[in-house]
């Protein structure tokens, strides 16, 4: 059933909706003030007529505005698309061009990058009906219409579709309902033991599938939920010091990053901290060594994809060594074992995603009879415990956000004088992994204007770290060889 | 180190041309540096400088180059 977020919150027993749930650098939010932000919502959003089956577009930076129109939309069943203000006018204007939004919410500025503009001129190119909300604080919203036929509505029940970059530069849209994010919340909820007294604090973008997952189970169980909007970290440690937490959900590099800064002040920052949930990158031995002085505190590892959720936690601290417990309801199983041991992990759960958004091809590619190839490569010892030791695909995951090569290649092509583009992820102390390109040019072009032309078309994230100008890109097999072009990576580089 | 060899220092570490980067340059929405970015380049400036960044943090300004530059000189004096 659709649209039925708003009851699985606040239809819970003991509800005390006076409870503040929710602080952000906005302020404080109680469920009550959530309500009323709904209905505000709710009542912009009848103006414009139904919306069901219509994709609403979120780029809101603000997340109690992004909560409140998140719940507005679903209650009106529409299809709710959050996207990252963190992206820049190419990997923005390809999600538009493949979500084909009816209804955008937008910032109109943010971080210096004019989002208004992007929006119109994607609208003005596709000459369908699309109506734009743009504000300056995402609280007071301006409307606008451009106009044209209709674009048909869905007729799938989805209640969300979370994007990601694809490997050939065409996105992807994970789409989810209901059931996929009370299967995560039961997740989430085991692996940090989250109770009504808590205080979580999170660094994790909202807008991916994991960080809206995670807002979502908060609120619902009523626990106070402190998320930081600004991932500069004057701001963060600002948050963290007024609202001492004593859960933290992030990145082991954001986490590193955040310890490396505020590391003499351990009373005000981890004294109070029980528990330490960290995912989206893969735990570093110089991670473990960073943090080893942290005491009292447990830091859990968590596993999870888009398309399925979280699957597993690491029961103990994982400062005593890794050991997977399945979260409630979640099978896992390795497949294609080679001679050495080392299979492709399979995960099945009750809810998993609904598909791809549009690619059932891709679907299928990925996720047979209920299973998902996770495309992550481990290692069974002694029975069960799992040992990841690899990716059959090259995603590269810097500071918790994925960046695909693919994308990147593909962008550095664009450019006149590259020729050939390679782009591998080498491990990196403060990144988790660096983004690192090898171009063949021709003609005459330097390193520099490269960067240059990366810089404002996506994600700063996703911009190369390190551009290396070769001569050929190494062949193995009749395939680019990653392998050697990541040993050289590590060879030209400092550290 | 000169305000010219810090300028120099940060064209290095973020790959921005050096002539982008100016004392009131905002290193976010001007240079658009991220905030892992930022860290890194807190601590290769501050590697460079033998500073103890977690010591010094909470007195640095983040905002601008110049900011940052003046804080910088301003703990080593």
């Amino acid at each position: 059933m659709m649209g039925s977020l708003y009851q699985w919150i606040f239809n819970s027993e003991n509800l005390d909706v006076n409870k503040k749930v929710l602080t952000t650098q906005t302020g404080d939010f109680s469920l009550y003030d959530i309500q009323k932000g709904v209905e505000i919502y709710i009542s912009l959003l009848k103006r414009i007529g139904a919306i069901r089956g219509k994709r609403v577009a979120l780029i809101v930076p603000s997340v109690p505005s992004f909560l409140n129109l998140l719940l507005a939309v679903n209650q009106l069943e529409g299809i709710i698309v959050p996207i990252s203000p963190f992206l820049r006018k190419d990997d923005l204007t390809k999600i538009l061009e493949f979500i084909k939004p009816h209804i955008v919410f937008t910032i109109k500025q943010y971080n210096g990058f004019d989002f208004s503009k992007t929006v119109y001129d994607w609208a003005h190119s596709i000459k369908e009906e699309t109506v734009i909300f743009e504000s300056d604080d995402c609280l007071n919203w301006g409307t606008l219409v451009v106009e044209g036929p209709p674009k048909p509505v869905e007729n799938e029940c989805i209640d969300i579709i979370g994007c990601t970059s694809g490997s050939t530069g065409i996105p992807k849209g994970v789409m989810v309902d209901l059931e996929f994010i009370k299967f995560t919340a039961e997740a989430l909820s085991t692996s940090m033991v989250l109770s009504k007294e808590d205080r979580l604090f999170g660094m994790v973008p909202v807008s991916g599938l994991f960080g809206l997952c995670l807002l979502l189970t908060a609120i619902k169980r009523q626990v106070h939920f402190v998320v930081t909007e600004s991932f500069s970290f004057p701001d963060i440690i600002q948050l963290l010091k007024e609202h001492s937490a004593n859960k933290l959900v992030t990145s082991p590099s954001l986490f590193r990053a955040l310890y490396l800064l505020t590391r003499d002040d351990e009373d005000t920052f981890y004294k109070p901290l029980t528990i330490v949930g960290l995912g989206g990158e893969s735990i570093s031995p110089d991670f473990i060594q960073t943090v080893s002085s942290i005491k009292n505190c447990k830091m859990i590892n968590m596993y999870g994809l888009s398309e399925l959720g979280c699957i597993m936690f690491s029961k103990n601290d994982i400062r005593t060594g890794i050991e997977w417990a399945l979260t409630p309801g979640a099978e896992i199983n390795v497949v294609n074992v080679s001679d050495e041991g080392i299979g492709e992990l399979t995960v099945k759960t009750p809810n998993g995603f609904l598909g791809y958004y549009q690619r059932p091809d891709l679907t299928e590619e990925v996720y047979r009879n209920g299973w998902f190839y996770t495309g992550d490569l481990v290692r069974v010892t002694n029975g069960a415990k799992i040992e990841f030791v690899g990716r059959k695909k090259d995603m590269i995951k810097k500071g918790g956000q994925q960046v695909i090569p693919g994308e990147i290649e593909k962008l550095l092509t664009d450019h006149p004088n590259v020729e050939k583009a390679v782009v591998v992820g080498v491990p990196h102390s403060i990144f988790g992994e660096q983004v690192v390109a090898f171009v063949v040019v021709r003609g005459k072009v330097d390193t520099g204007e490269l960067y240059s032309f990366c810089q404002d078309k996506v994600a700063r994230y996703k911009v190369p770290d390190q551009i290396f100008i070769v001569d050929e890109i190494p062949v193995s097999q009749g395939k680019v060889d990653k392998v050697t072009l990541r040993q050289w990576a590590l060879e030209k580089n400092y550290k | 180190m000169s305000f010219e060899e810090f300028r120099q220092l940060i064209s290095e570490i973020s790959k921005i041309p050096v002539e982008q980067i100016n004392k009131n340059s905002s290193f976010r929405n001007d240079l658009g540096i991220d905030s892992l970015q930022m860290v890194n380049l807190l601590i290769e400036v501050a590697a460079k400088l033998k500073l103890e960044l977690h010591m010094i943090q909470s007195r640095l300004d983040f905002q601008t180059v110049g900011g940052l530059y003046e804080s910088f000189v301003k703990e080593r004096e």
